[in-house]
Formats: C-alpha cells, structure tokens, sequence
C-alpha cells in the first residue's frame, strides 16, 4: 500500500487485486451453534449471502432472529461456545484457509466492524489519536508521524472538526455522535472493502444518526467498499441499503432490493413487521397490528416454518416443513403461502373463513390473549 | 424570562389537570450548574396524551418527572387538582402520590428482581389499601387488562420477556386508578414488534382507565402515533407545541422540521448547520434562542433576544423569531 | 427470552462464558469447601464430647498441671530437653503432642471455638453495624451519608495497629476487647461495601417506583433496597470471617490475642513457633487447618456474590 497519505481518493487501480466473479462476501450454508448449559442453540441455521463490491446489504430482524451473531461471525468475533459451520468467503479468500500469519493482518484490515455503542469500542483512557494510530502501525506498519498524518486525515474524512485538537482528547470529551464518527474513522483506518456495521446509529439521537448514515454512505462510494448494515429499523434499512436480508429466527426468510421489498414483500414476517411499525406519515393515533405471540424458544425450536405460530398464513404444510428460500430475479423468500400470491391469498381467505390458522393463532384484531 | 411565555396554556379549559408554570431545573455539579430545564411551561388536559419529544439532553424526561416530583423543580409551579405540588412537604406529597404515576424506560430494571409480579402489582394496594375502595380482585382484573396471565401472578420478573415486563409496569403504574401516568420512553428497550403491542395496550388502558398520559420518546414516529399533543424539546427549552397530526403537517420551528427531516426513510435534507453545529454544554447554554448555534434560520436577534411562544394558527404554538411558514417538509415512509 | 441469541454473541467480548464444564468443576470446589467447614463446625460444636480426642488428652498440661501423667507417654516424654509427646503421625494422636504435651488435634479444635467464636462475633457486628450505616448511608444519601463516610474515612485512616494495641492494653486481654477492636476495623470496611452496593441498589428504577407509589422510605428500605444488597452482605461476611480468623492469628504473635489459658488457633501457632524446628506439626497443623477454612470461607463467599449477584439476574 502505497497511498498511505491519500486514504481516502478515489482508487480505481489501487492495486488490489479484482474480486473472482465481483463478490465481496459468499457465504454458504453458514450454521452457528452454540453449547448453552440449557442445550443447542443454533443462532444462525444456514444462511447463504453473496454481496457485491459496494454494495449495501441491510439484514433486518428484532433481537434474537441471530442478525448479530451472523454479523460477528463474519468477523470472526465468535464467543468461545460457539460453533460454525460453512463457508465464509471475504474478498474471495475462504477465511478458514487464511495462514496464521495473514490471519493477523486479515480481520480489522480487510474487514472492519462497527459496534452500536462507541464506548465498547473505544479505550476510556487513552487519547483519540492513540487509539487510531495503534491500529494502523501495528497493521500497515507506519511510523508514528505517518500515522499522524493519516489519522489527521481520517477525522477529517468523517467530518470531524478541529481534528488535530480532538486527537489530543479523551472518548468522554466528546459527544455520542463525534464518537461514533471516531470509531468509524478507526475502522476505516486500515481500509477495508468490506465494513460492518452492527445496529451503528441506533445508540444516537435521530438528526446525529443521519449525518452518520450520510457518512457511511458517502465512504462507501468513495472507497468502493461494500457494507452490511444490520439494524431493527426497517426505516434505516429503506433509505440506506441495496439489498434487504429479512432475518427471522436464525433464517433469512426474504432478501430482494430494497425497492421491490417495499413494493413487493412475499413474506408474511417482512409484511408483519412492517405493519407493527408507527410511520410518521400515518394519522395519530393510527391502529398498530403487532405481530401476535413470542419468538420461537432457540433451544427447541417449533417443527417446520419457524414464523408459523405467529403467521395469519399459516397452513397445515407449514407446521410440517421448512419452506426453501427460493424466489426468480433476484427475489427469495422462504414460504409456501407468500403475500401477494394467489397461494397466499387463498390461505388468507380460507384463514379467515376459519376463523383461525392451522397453528392455532387467532384471526380476530382483537389480540388482546396472554402472550 | 423570556423565550419561554404561557401563550400556549389552556387556562379556559374546565378540564385542565396539571399546569406546569415557569418550571426550573437545575443540578449543580463540580464545573457549574446543569440547566436542564429553563422555564417550560405547559397543561395536561384530562385524558389527553401530551407526547413529549427532543434528543438526549433536551430536558424532556427531567421536565415530565419534575411535574411528579422527581426531582423538585428548582423554581416554578406545578398545580395539580388546584394544589401547587412544589409547595406540598413529603408527607403530603406522598399522600398525592397514588394519583401520579409513572413508567419507565427499562422494563427490567424498574421490577425489582427478588419480589413476585402479584406482589410488585400489588404494592400500591398494600400500601393504600387503608382507603378501602379496592379488592383483591383488582390485581386479576389488572394483570387481565394488560395481558398477564394471572396464574403467573407468583413469578418473578426474570421469568418474563421485556415486553411481559413493560406489561407489569404498567399494571402496577394503573393499581392505583391515577389521574396522570409518566411515561419515560416506555418502549425504547423494546423490539418493533413488541413496541406496537405496548402502544397499543397504552392506548386502551388510557380510554379504559380515563388516563392522562405524558409520554416521552425521542422516537418522532412513536410520539404522533400515541400524542394528542406534542411538545418539541431543546436544551430545556419549548420549541413548539401543537396538536400531533398539526406539528406533522406544518412543522414550524427550525428544530422541529430538523427533527422530522432526520426520521430514517425521510428524503428531506438535514441543513447543514445542523450536522456541523455540536449541541451547546447545558452549563453555558447560548444566549438569545438556544438553537441559535445550529439553527439555518438564525438572525442577530436571534443571538441576543430570546424568543416567546406565540400562536402560529389555531392551537399551534412556536417559539421562534423566524417561524417556517413555507413549505412544510414532506414526511414520507 | 428471545434474544438469548444475542446475548451469546455478545460475550465474545467479555471473553467466553462459562460452559457446563467449568460450572460444574466450580460447584465441586463449592461444595468440597462447604464440606470443609461443616465438618469444622461440627467438631468445633461437639468440643469436649468429641470422640476423636480423649478426654484426658485434650486437658493435660503433662509439665506444669499434672506431672504424674507425664510417665504415661514415657516413649517421647523426655524432661532433659523439655519436650514432651509424641511425634505426629503416630498412631494415637495423629497430629502429635505440643511441648505440654497437649494433643495438637485436641487444642486445635480447642483453639478454633475461639477464634471461630471471635470471627463470628466480629462479622454478626460488622455486619449488623456496618450494614446499617452503609444502607442508610447508600439509600438515604444527605447529610446521613455525608456523616456514615466521614466516620467511615477516620476509622480507616487511623492505623489499624495502634487502634488495636491502644485498646488491648488499656482495657485488657479478654475475649470482649479483642472483639471489640476487631469490630472497630470490620464495621467501617463493610459500611463501604454495603454502602457501594446499595448506591447501586437504590439507582435501580424499581426503587423509583416504589417511591412514586408513595411507599414510605422506611419500608422502601426493607422491601426493596435490603433484599437486593442482602446477598453481597451474606457474600462478604464469609469473606470478613476468613479475614478475621487470620488477624487473630496477627494478633496472637503481637501477644494481643486472649489471654492464658484460653487458647486460639493464632497462639497455638504463636506459642508453637519457638519449638518449630523439633516439632513442626505444632505450628503447621493449626496453620492448614486455618489456611483451609480461610480458602473455603472464600470461596464460599466468592461464589454466592456471583451466583446471586443482581445483575447476574437480569434477562
């Protein structure tokens, strides 16, 4: 790397070498477990992902649909009881093939992560300008001014002003948001082309957490890297990603573009998350549809389709069996019955004419049962 | 002071519970005094829901437990059945207590974990029981109303998810029939999916139980989807107040259109002033209007003369030298 | 608990959790330690009807009280070089004699129905005094505090040493006034503890709560804030034991510790160190008799804190 002092030009021949067929991340059959004094949990139950060089990938889903945990596998950040399975391939290196000595100089380069809390990933006691330059003299083995000089250009990069002042700060002296934009200049220090950011805005107020959303975007073109946004927010995935993974219970139930998900959803879940959701477009005091019933226990989890107890769809072949995730052009989704199907309209109709789903699930609006 | 100003109370209303007059907060700490809350006035109407919203460190959740009590407002009135609750001793304030309740932000953490759901429930009841006006029975009809099974009444909290935890919150907040509930971002700390169950749930508690609810969230989506009217926050201060679907429609204050041009989804642009501009210390607030450092709008007066809240139309009220009357910011999703 | 999931993603950052492997390992050293002091307890309670240590063994003071029995242990009692009793190991006594010719099984246990009496005495006062200043200190806050700490802040600047001397010597060696100047250095140290705990305690919102719904502060305190610190008091009294069992033993080599012939396990070490070279066994049975139960009242103690530590609790 020779633009030590240029990190962020626009680099169409930066030397490295182009990705086999244009992917940034494959990942294939991807499987965690992890060994609980309560039993197996599988977190992530083969998840399969392909994301092209500067693209952005949303994975959208609430606590526990694994969204996190498949993000810090990625990165190798796995906890000591868990187990992987699959194939990860970044930059079409297969990660389980890397020698120990490129392992070294693989994770935090090559890919990069950024946590929802900024103090998590920042040294309470040592200085902003430290804790940037660390990382780069001990990867791309700079010397300390060259470091300077790059992390000077790095806080600029992430707008951050009077740089060389808050170099010489401590995290606590500056706000959430300027943090926020610290750690991001950290994670990009070594350059990355593939950047992950784990739920970065949602610690933020809302006016901060565009200005960060506007940044990651605005690096991302500039540096021809591809992102993976992982957020419960289907409003920030909207505005912000290429493509939309629908995570649910370990399980990408449906990814397409952004715009043919919002025009076009085929999953129940994608359907039912978005309707729980107030929209500021919407009167006040607009009647939300919560998705009725919990999440599915991880450690026994139900026979066939995972979303089935709660899903006003469900027929008698989703308690069976596992729908594949299958779809044309570009768009799967994971279940028999889909939305705007006449499939998925018959099981409506035959639903409501029942009065209740083949799970058992209650169609009247008045949800009010124990849950 | 100005800047702040009661054009916006409902003196005339018959109906008005609480009236918050020229509240202030302050802390000290070792660099100077914290001013959290600098002169807010506002009116709770009876069973209305006044949303109150503003980013972190505006002062929204000082202002709304202020109103309760916690803390006691450094100066101003808090007037609440025709009593000025600031003026009340402990133990007469205590003796109000039952009728202003609170919810709070984390649902496990506000149940304490060693303690039953029946006797977390029930502990307004232990404690008032003397007044006589309750059974034993209002802790099933309780635990029915908002969705707890009470055969599960001798659990403890530890055995139940976030939202059952908010459910029990809530039960406990409402055991003691009270006029006013505070609610501090109830439904941050919960999944999208789960947040719509408690917006709902708080919804008809509130016509069930006659209600006033006071609810903070920094979540703008969540504020017009629950308010009947909002208050816009910032550095302790009122920006605007007008009736939800109105602030929505024409948002008048330069911070309130910010505000909704930063909702995720929103194609508005964030002026650039506002991403530049770093929130003022609420030790050394700016002087004249307070959103002066970041406001696109900002004059000379605007830097030396405090604002008062005037009416900008109907029941929409703005505390702005340069009120946006233009085109409103298109809010879509 | 639906984000199970999650949570286990997030320890890859506080390092791995404890698998079944490790807990289960853990809990055999709980319960070995547990083990330990109920047969500590045990033997201590049955004192002089143990049947282990003969009646006549456990009193004799073969040199000065007794002379006529010294013949009785003729094989190593030998008045030339004024050692008298068996060597450990033997059977018999399978800890040996002392110089007096005391079985050394015998007046450990002896000697720990004191120390065992002292430390116990010592930590039910640290933690009644000590507790109640901290809770009141932690929950009421305000001048209250302000007073608990400046109390708290003088008692442990004064050198614990002289504390101690000062009062031993101007009220005596007694039990009592060993008690007493112990308590003086566990009282202030548990108020901070219970203090610091339930500052914790009280920040939590279930305390606000309790307050909005107008329950008094005195009934806050005992049904809300107590049960909550009680554990990390519980916890930490087994750690005050093995501290005290230990600062007896300081005490007793200072010559501070109860007086003649009332004996506890610091002076039999102290009293067996002169003779350490002929007959170890004096000192180093009562010392890994102490060194086990101050491990095991550890560990004991380490382990309730993490099993019942609040935030251990949460989802």
């Amino acid at each position: 790397m020779t633009a030590n002092d240029q990190p962020h030009r626009d680099r169409p021949d930066d030397g490295r070498p182009d990705l086999p067929n244009g992917m940034m991340l494959e990942v294939d059959d991807l499987t965690v477990d992890f060994d609980t004094p309560s039993g197996n949990l599988r977190a992530v139950d083969g998840v399969t992902l392909r994301l092209a060089e500067r693209e952005t990938l949303a994975i959208v889903g609430e606590s526990g649909s694994g969204k996190s945990v498949l993000s810090r596998t990625l990165i190798n950040l796995l906890a000591g009881n868990g187990r992987r399975s699959g194939s990860i391939r970044i930059g079409g290196r297969d990660i389980d093939q890397l020698s120990k000595a490129e392992r070294k100089h693989f994770f935090g380069v090559e890919v990069a992560m950024i946590f929802q809390d900024p103090m998590t990933s920042l040294n309470p006691v040592k200085r902003i300008g430290v804790q940037i330059t660390e990382a780069m003299r001990y990867h791309l083995d700079l010397s300390a001014s060259a470091a300077d000089k790059r992390a000077l250009r790095l806080l600029e990069l992430v707008h951050i002003p009077s740089p060389a002042e808050r170099m010489k700060q401590y995290p606590h002296e500056l706000s959430g948001g300027m943090r926020q934009r610290v750690v991001i200049a950290m994670a990009l220090a070594c350059e990355p082309r593939l950047l992950i950011a784990d739920e970065p805005t949602t610690a933020l107020d809302v006016t901060v957490q565009k200005t960060i959303l506007d940044l990651l975007d605005e690096l991302r073109q500039e540096r021809r890297m591809s992102m993976i946004l992982v957020t419960h927010d289907l409003g920030v995935a909207e505005g912000r990603a290429d493509r939309i993974a629908v995570m649910y219970a370990g399980r990408i139930r449906e990814i397409t573009t952004t715009d043919r998900l919002f025009a076009d959803m085929r999953h129940p879940y994608t359907e039912a998350l978005l309707n729980s959701i107030p929209r500021p477009d919407l009167p006040s005091h607009t009647r939300l549809h919560p998705i009725p019933g919990r999440p599915p226990n991880l450690l026994d989890p139900p026979k066939g389709c995972a979303f089935a107890p709660r899903c006003r769809y469900a027929q008698p072949d989703c308690l069976e069996s596992e729908p594949p995730l299958d779809g044309p052009h570009g768009h799967d989704w994971a279940c028999f019955h889909p939305v705007g199907t006449p499939e998925g309209a018959a099981a409506l109709a035959a639903n409501e004419e029942a009065g209740v789903t083949a799970a058992g699930l209650s169609m009247s609006e008045s949800e009010e049962e124990f849950v | 002071m100005a800047g702040t100003g009661t054009a916006h109370l409902r003196d005339g209303d018959p109906n008005v519970l609480v009236r918050v007059e020229d509240m202030v907060v302050e802390f000290s700490i070792s660099s100077g005094t914290v001013h959290a809350v600098s002169g807010v006035s506002f009116d709770i109407v009876a069973g209305e829901t006044l949303g109150i919203v503003g980013e972190s460190g505006c002062g929204k959740s000082t202002t709304a437990r202020a109103v309760i009590q916690m803390p006691r407002p450094t100066s101003g009135s808090v007037t609440f059945n025709g009593t000025d609750l600031t003026q009340l001793g402990n133990e007469e304030l205590r003796k109000v207590r039952p009728d202003l309740q609170m919810i709070f932000q984390d649902p496990i953490s506000s149940l304490n974990p060693r303690r039953t759901v029946s006797d977390i429930i029930g502990e307004g009841l232990r404690v008032w029981g003397a007044r006589g006006q309750w059974t034993s029975d209002r802790l099933d009809e309780l635990m029915e109303a908002v969705g707890i099974d009470p055969r599960f009444g001798e659990r403890k909290p530890h055995q139940f998810s976030g939202g059952q935890c908010q459910r029990i919150s809530i039960a406990r907040a409402l055991v003691l029939d009270p006029k006013v509930i505070i609610c501090d971002e109830p439904v941050s700390a919960l999944d999208v999916s789960v947040q719509a169950q408690i917006l709902n749930l708080l919804e008809d508690m509130k016509q069930r139980y006659g209600v006033s609810l006071v609810f903070i969230s920094h979540d703008l989506s969540v504020i017009k989807n629950i308010s009947d009217r909002v208050m816009v926050m910032y550095m302790g201060k009122v920006c605007e107040v007008a009736g939800a679907d109105d602030l929505f429609a024409r948002p008048a204050h330069h911070y309130t259109r910010a505000l909704m041009a930063s909702i995720p989804g929103s194609k508005a642009v964030v002026e650039a002033s506002m991403i530049e501009g770093e929130l003022p210390s609420a030790i050394n607030p700016p002087t004249g209007c307070r959103f002066n450092t970041r406001c696109p709008a900002a004059t000379d007066i605007c830097r030396s003369e405090e604002p008062t809240i005037e009416a900008v139309g109907g029941d929409h009220y703005v505390a702005c030298h340069h009120p946006a009357t233009e085109t409103p910011v298109t809010v879509e999703s | 608990m639906s984000n199970v999931a999650d949570n286990l993603a997030y320890t890859s950052k506080a390092g791995p959790p404890d698998t079944v492997d490790s807990k289960r390992e853990w809990n055999l050293i709980f319960w070995l330690s547990v083990g330990w002091l109920v047969i500590l307890v045990v033997f201590i309670l049955l004192g002089s009807a143990n049947p282990l240590v003969p009646e006549i063994e456990r009193n004799a003071d073969l040199i000065n009280a007794q002379p006529a029995l010294t013949n009785f242990w003729k094989d190593s009692c030998d008045p030339e070089v004024e050692r008298c009793g068996r060597d450990a190991f033997v059977v018999g006594g399978l800890f040996g004699n002392d110089d007096r010719g005391r079985d050394v099984l015998a007046i450990t246990v002896d000697g720990g129905r004191i120390s065992a009496f002292i430390a116990l005495v010592v930590t039910a006062i640290g933690i009644f005094v000590g507790g109640a200043l901290g809770l009141l200190a932690g929950y009421l806050k305000g001048w209250i505090d302000v007073v608990v700490q400046i109390i708290i802040n003088v008692t442990l600047s004064v050198p614990a040493l002289l504390l101690v001397i000062f009062i031993v010597v101007v009220r005596g060696r007694s039990i009592w006034n060993v008690i007493l100047a112990v308590s003086l250095l566990a009282i202030p140290a548990l108020a901070r503890i219970v203090r610091a705990s339930t500052l914790q305690v009280a920040d939590r919102e279930f305390v606000k709560a309790a307050e909005v719904l107008g329950v008094k502060k005195g009934s806050i305190l005992f049904r809300e804030v107590l049960p909550n610190v009680m554990p990390t008091m519980i916890s930490f009294a087994f750690l005050t034991t093995g501290i005290i069992l230990v600062a007896e033993g300081g005490l007793a080599f200072l010559g501070l510790s109860v007086e003649s012939p009332s004996i506890t396990w610091g002076r039999i070490i102290s009293d067996g160190r002169a003779d350490f070279r002929d007959s170890p066994w004096v000192v180093l049975t009562p010392s890994m008799i102490l060194f086990f139960t101050v491990l095991s009242l550890n560990l004991v103690g380490d382990h309730l804190l993490k099993r019942y530590d609040v935030r251990g609790s949460g989802l």
